[in-house]
């Protein structure tokens, strides 16, 4: 069965790119979120296998998010999309525990290997 | 070119090759379809399209511009083509194909050079000139498309732009046509704006988002507006601030994604005075406000010059960059400015030094002493972890926390090194070590450190006793000292960094340069059935593991009860003197003529008991299933032997590619060598999918070619002289490929005139290649073999394919070093039949094995026609080298010594002059051409070997092509028969 993942970003161009790229390589992105909060929520709701995360959202933002889902799920699977000058909060989000992290502007090989090795399907 | 590059750069030779390969073939199947008037199909045109679209994919990565460049105007005119938009006429296919050669040599050049040496301007030239001619019609139609950026299409044309573009109608066969084409309005029908396809704009823009991205752009920027306005009103207002940040970083990181840099660079540099503004209390400058109006603008202005023009090189943003610069250095100060990154040569590994110590316990601080002695206390597995990151990687420290995080979850992090801000300050390949304290197995830790871009390296058990020893020797020392060794530790990495930087230029230069070549790494793609089936051989190979494990359980058990019988057998002796004594006794009392009745019931006692014991006796034999072990070991060992030959071949498949890739590529050249002489040439391939060794496969290129060439220009008459002679008009010329046993046998023949060996015999003569005298010894064959003598050639036009006199001893050598053999057929008038006989692999070989002196010595059967005995008498001498005669023929003898200079011990050679004077063992090998005997002490017997190469220092031993080690373990030489041959003359 497809691996269902949630992506979130306040960049609707972003979920396009990143629905497109898990979508063609035999994900299924199973809802796309704009905020920390609807994140969070969804998360919740729906225990995807895997998230994908901004860090510069409005509402409630990347890290706070991680935070909240990880609290109520030490074993889920959140891979941080950040530029590359988000230092010190990507640093913050892999101290909380996130899995993995994307750089922008990514390569569909980047995402692909991130989320696989993520998965552990490699 | 970077490592990473050069790994990919394999990558795309291999895929691009593959994708030529469908080029080229469809492009035969298109030539074909027009001269039978039908059109292409759709399929083959889509899949052309689609082929020269990935290579100019693939090589955008890697920057190579030519290829790119070429595949861009390939690609375009494959467009038109399958839209109907031009028709495939001859010239078409011939430019084509042109092309394709191009290719073809630009991609040869990167394999061997590294670099992109050869020439595309004349085929980009002609693609032009037939899409100027095709489309020039279409152009009223192209109008109303988008318009394409003529400032845009110069700056990409503007290397093979000439200086005064003119207006010329009728297309030039030059660079300039294109500039033509380019520059006139409404010749956008030549490059129409394509979806799914990236203009050749630097950088390009992804079109496929840009709407998307000009929709939100304008979102932000009306957003950011509006609140930039607000916090000109309310200055200190931090929540705005937040804001203003958010929406610039939300355009900076959408405009990345579609690659429009300019604005890009801009939202950045506003972003970085933005987050100065959002990290410090205070109220915000108006002057600063104004600046980022200023930014703004400039951003709405990309922004438009993106939605009408489609690009943005008209809009100028240095001074706005310069000026957020400017400001951003203000606010931040200048110190700061100053961040020295280190960087060296490509390819060095640095903090090795410093990881490698720090696994052997050397410069710990504090910390990792108490956590190090704790594991101690634990007893807990403690690990070395050294991992390095792939070069695509951004921002390594991060991977590298990442990979402390887990290692914590795990157990206890004793530590790391070097400290994580290190690996981003520096760009060249850097380790990075973990020590680990924690209860995990070995394997579940490396898949809990499996993460995208991380290599890990090495993980290993740490030799507590070893590092333990260094610690307490640490402790011994001062404690102030340890932590004195972290600091030096680092410092003398940055010390050691810096040197490398340092280092003197010329060595720097020699360095990169011996860099640059790129590295012949050599890959294989193996069919993953190949692999699955071998990952099943390898299960089975557990389960016999198992069953061999539970057999010696078996064998135990027995033992045990071998072990158990004895005692029991013991007991029972024990048993027998106590009756022996009791007989006596009563013998003794009956001498009396008393019978003892209490003696008598003792013996029965002890009776009974031995009954007993007997009966446990009796269980312990029938428990006793040794002879069933046995029987069971016997079947397992034979199922182990069964797998074990099983891998052996696997693994030997997983070498095998089909000779498809090497005989597809014939067609072309029938296709092109028969256009050249204007010969009809009919190509039949047969067994295209056997399967051989690559490197067998890698090395027959050539020498078919000369085959080919040869059939097509000398072995077919050309098409007018057939009809004459009543055959099909016609010729046909054949490859083959197909399994013979141990061999894979590949024929190239035709039915052409066949060769005729006179005229063979009278060129040599010609030639001085054979002298007269020598013609009278030749058997037919010899005759025919002439062909294979270096500076032949019976050709009586040289033409430009072959008759060069190179050919075919090139091809036989190619053969022979594969410890293959050439074989020729022919019949005049009839046509001719070159057979290649080649091992299935390189790897294992058939032998016969020989001893000469006290060594063992092994032929490749292949070379091997027969083993002969002959006596003393039969030999005699031709210019003092010893001969016998063989059904008539002559053949040389010689002993190895003369060729491969094996020393004979002295005794021996006495002995060995004994046997002289018998009947001595002949072996008589043959590289295909001539035949020699060699002289050989015993006859070991026909075994199937597994050649080992020799390293560097005996490579250049002549006559030996490597050895072998034998199931008892001794090492014999393999013999290299070819040039045994070759040296004995």
């Amino acid at each position: 069965m497809a691996k269902r993942i949630i992506v979130t970003d306040d960049a609707p161009i972003i979920r396009l790119m990143l629905r497109d790229i898990l979508t063609y390589n035999g994900y299924e992105v199973i809802k796309e979120c704009n905020n920390g909060q609807e994140a969070v929520e969804a998360f919740t709701e729906l225990k995807p296998d895997l998230m994908t995360l901004d860090i510069v959202m409005p509402e409630k933002d990347g890290i706070q998010a991680l935070e909240e889902i990880l609290t109520d799920d030490d074993s889920a699977k959140i891979v941080m999309v950040t530029a590359v000058d988000q230092r010190e909060a990507l640093m913050k989000a892999i101290r909380i525990g996130a899995t993995d992290y994307i750089v922008k502007p990514f390569e569909n090989d980047r995402v692909l290997s991130a989320v696989r090795k993520a998965l552990c399907e490699d | 070119m970077s490592e990473g590059q050069n790994e990919f750069l394999s990558e795309f030779l291999d895929e691009s090759e593959e994708h030529l390969a469908v080029l080229n073939d469809k492009m035969l199947e298109a030539e074909s379809s027009i001269k039978q008037g039908t059109d292409m199909s759709d399929d083959d045109l889509n899949a052309m399209f689609r082929a020269a679209h990935t290579i100019k994919g693939t090589a955008s990565f890697i920057g190579l511009n030519k290829v790119i460049n070429l595949m861009h105007k390939t690609e375009t005119l494959l467009q038109h083509l399958r839209n109907r938009e031009i028709n495939l006429t001859g010239e078409i296919v011939d430019v084509l194909f042109s092309s394709f050669d191009s290719l073809t040599s630009l991609l040869t050049s990167l394999r061997e050079s590294g670099e992109e040496a050869g020439e595309i301007e004349n085929d980009v030239a002609k693609i032009e000139m037939i899409l100027n001619q095709c489309l020039g019609r279409a152009q009223d139609a192209a109008k109303e498309r988008k318009v394409a950026e003529p400032q845009a299409a110069e700056s990409q044309e503007s290397e093979e732009k000439s200086s005064e573009p003119q207006a010329v109608e009728a297309p030039a066969p030059t660079g300039q046509a294109q500039d033509v084409l380019i520059e006139e309005p409404g010749a956008e029908g030549v490059a129409p704006e394509q979806e799914d396809e990236p203009r050749d704009v630097e950088p390009k823009i992804n079109n496929k988002y840009l709407q998307q991205f000009l929709d939100e752009l304008d979102q932000n920027i009306a957003d950011f507006e509006r609140c930039l306005l607000s916090l000109e009103e309310q200055n200190d207002d931090k929540e705005m601030i937040n804001n203003i940040f958010r929406h610039m970083h939300t355009i900076k990181g959408s405009s990345g994604v579609i690659n429009a840099q300019k604005i890009t660079n801009v939202s950045h540099k506003m972003e970085n005075v933005l987050s100065y503004l959002r990290d410090r209390e205070g109220k915000v400058d108006p002057g600063l406000i104004a600046l980022l109006f200023k930014g703004l603008d400039v951003i709405g202005s990309l922004s438009e010059a993106l939605k009408t023009v489609g690009h943005l090189s008209g809009v100028d943003i240095t001074k706005v960059c310069q000026e957020l610069d400017d400001c951003h250095a203000v606010l931040i100060g200048a110190e700061d400015q100053n961040v020295s990154i280190a960087s060296g040569a490509d390819g060095e590994v640095i903090f090795d030094e410093e990881v490698t110590a720090f696994f052997e316990g050397h410069q710990l601080s504090e910390m990792e002493h108490e956590r190090y002695q704790e594991a101690f206390k634990q007893q807990s597995n403690i690990y070395n972890v050294k991992i390095s990151f792939d070069d695509s990687v951004i921002l390594r420290s991060m991977k590298a926390m990442i990979v402390e995080e887990r290692l914590k979850k795990s157990g206890v992090l004793i530590g790391t090194r070097p400290l994580l801000e290190a690996l981003d300050e520096t760009d060249m390949k850097v380790y990075c070590g973990f020590t680990v304290a924690t209860n995990k197995k070995h394997n579940e830790l490396e898949t809990l450190l499996s993460l995208a871009g991380v290599q890990i390296i090495f993980s290993q058990t740490v030799d507590i006793e070893k590092v333990k020893g260094i610690i307490v020797k640490a402790e011994q020392a001062s404690r102030p000292q340890n932590k004195v060794n972290v600091e030096e530790g680092v410092s003398r990495s940055v010390e050691s960094r810096k040197g490398a930087s340092m280092k003197n230029p010329v060595e720097e230069k020699l360095m990169a340069a011996s860099k640059s070549v790129p590295s012949d790494i050599s890959t294989i793609r193996i069919d993953s059935r190949k692999l699955d089936n071998l990952m099943n051989l390898s299960g089975e190979l557990v389960i016999i593991r198992a069953q061999f494990a539970r057999l010696v359980n078996l064998f135990n058990n027995d033992v045990a009860n071998q072990k158990e019988t004895v005692r029991i057998m013991e007991n029972i002796e024990l048993y027998f003197d106590t009756i022996k004594k009791e007989i006596n006794d009563i013998n003794g009392s009956a001498k009396e003529n008393e019978v003892d009745d209490k003696g008598v019931s003792r013996i029965h006692k002890v009776i009974t008991e031995m009954m007993t014991i007997f009966g446990d006796l009796n269980k312990m034999v029938l428990n006793n299933d040794i002879i069933e072990n046995i029987h069971a070991l016997d079947e397992t060992t034979s199922m182990l032997e069964k797998i074990s030959s099983n891998i052996q071949s696997g693994v030997m498949q997983t070498r095998m590619i089909p000779i498809e890739g090497v005989f597809t590529r014939f067609k072309r050249i029938v296709r092109d060598i028969s256009k050249e002489i204007n010969k009809e040439v009919d190509l039949k391939i047969e067994g295209q999918e056997t399967e051989l060794d690559k490197k067998i496969v890698d090395g027959l290129g050539d020498p078919l070619t000369h085959m080919i060439r040869n059939s097509v220009d000398h072995g077919i008459e050309d098409n007018q002289t057939r009809q004459d002679l009543g055959k099909t008009r016609v010729g046909s010329v054949y490859l083959k490929a197909s399994h013979k046993g141990n061999n894979i046998c590949i024929e190239v023949g035709d039915d052409g005139k066949g060769i005729d060996c006179e005229k063979l015999v009278e060129k040599a003569l010609d030639k001085g290649l054979i002298t007269a005298e020598q013609v009278d010894r030749m058997s037919e064959k010899d005759k025919l073999n002439l062909v294979f003598m270096p500076g032949f050639s019976t050709a009586e036009q040289v033409t430009g394919l072959s008759g060069r006199g190179v050919g075919m001893d090139v091809v036989k050598n190619m053969i022979n070093s594969v410890n293959g053999v050439v074989d020729i057929e022919t019949k005049l008038g009839e046509g001719t039949n070159f057979m290649l006989k080649i091992p299935l692999t390189l790897a294992i070989i058939q032998a016969l094995l020989v001893t000469i002196g006290s060594e063992i010595y092994a032929f490749p059967l292949e070379t091997v026609t027969e083993i002969i005995k002959v006596s003393k008498e039969d030999i005699y001498s031709v210019d003092r080298n010893d001969t016998v005669k063989i059904r008539d023929h002559a053949l040389s003898l010689i002993e190895l010594e003369k060729v491969i200079k094996i020393k004979r011990k002295e005794e021996k050679s006495q002995d060995e002059e004994k046997k002289k004077k018998r009947s001595r063992k002949v072996v008589i090998i043959t590289d295909g051409e001539s035949r020699l005997g060699v002289v050989v002490d015993e006859l070991v017997g026909k075994e199937e070997i597994v050649i080992k190469s020799f390293t560097e220092h005996f490579s250049r031993v002549k006559g030996l092509t490597g050895a072998s080690i034998l199931a008892d373990g001794t090492v014999a030489l393999i013999l290299d028969s070819a040039t045994i041959i070759r040296e004995s003359r």
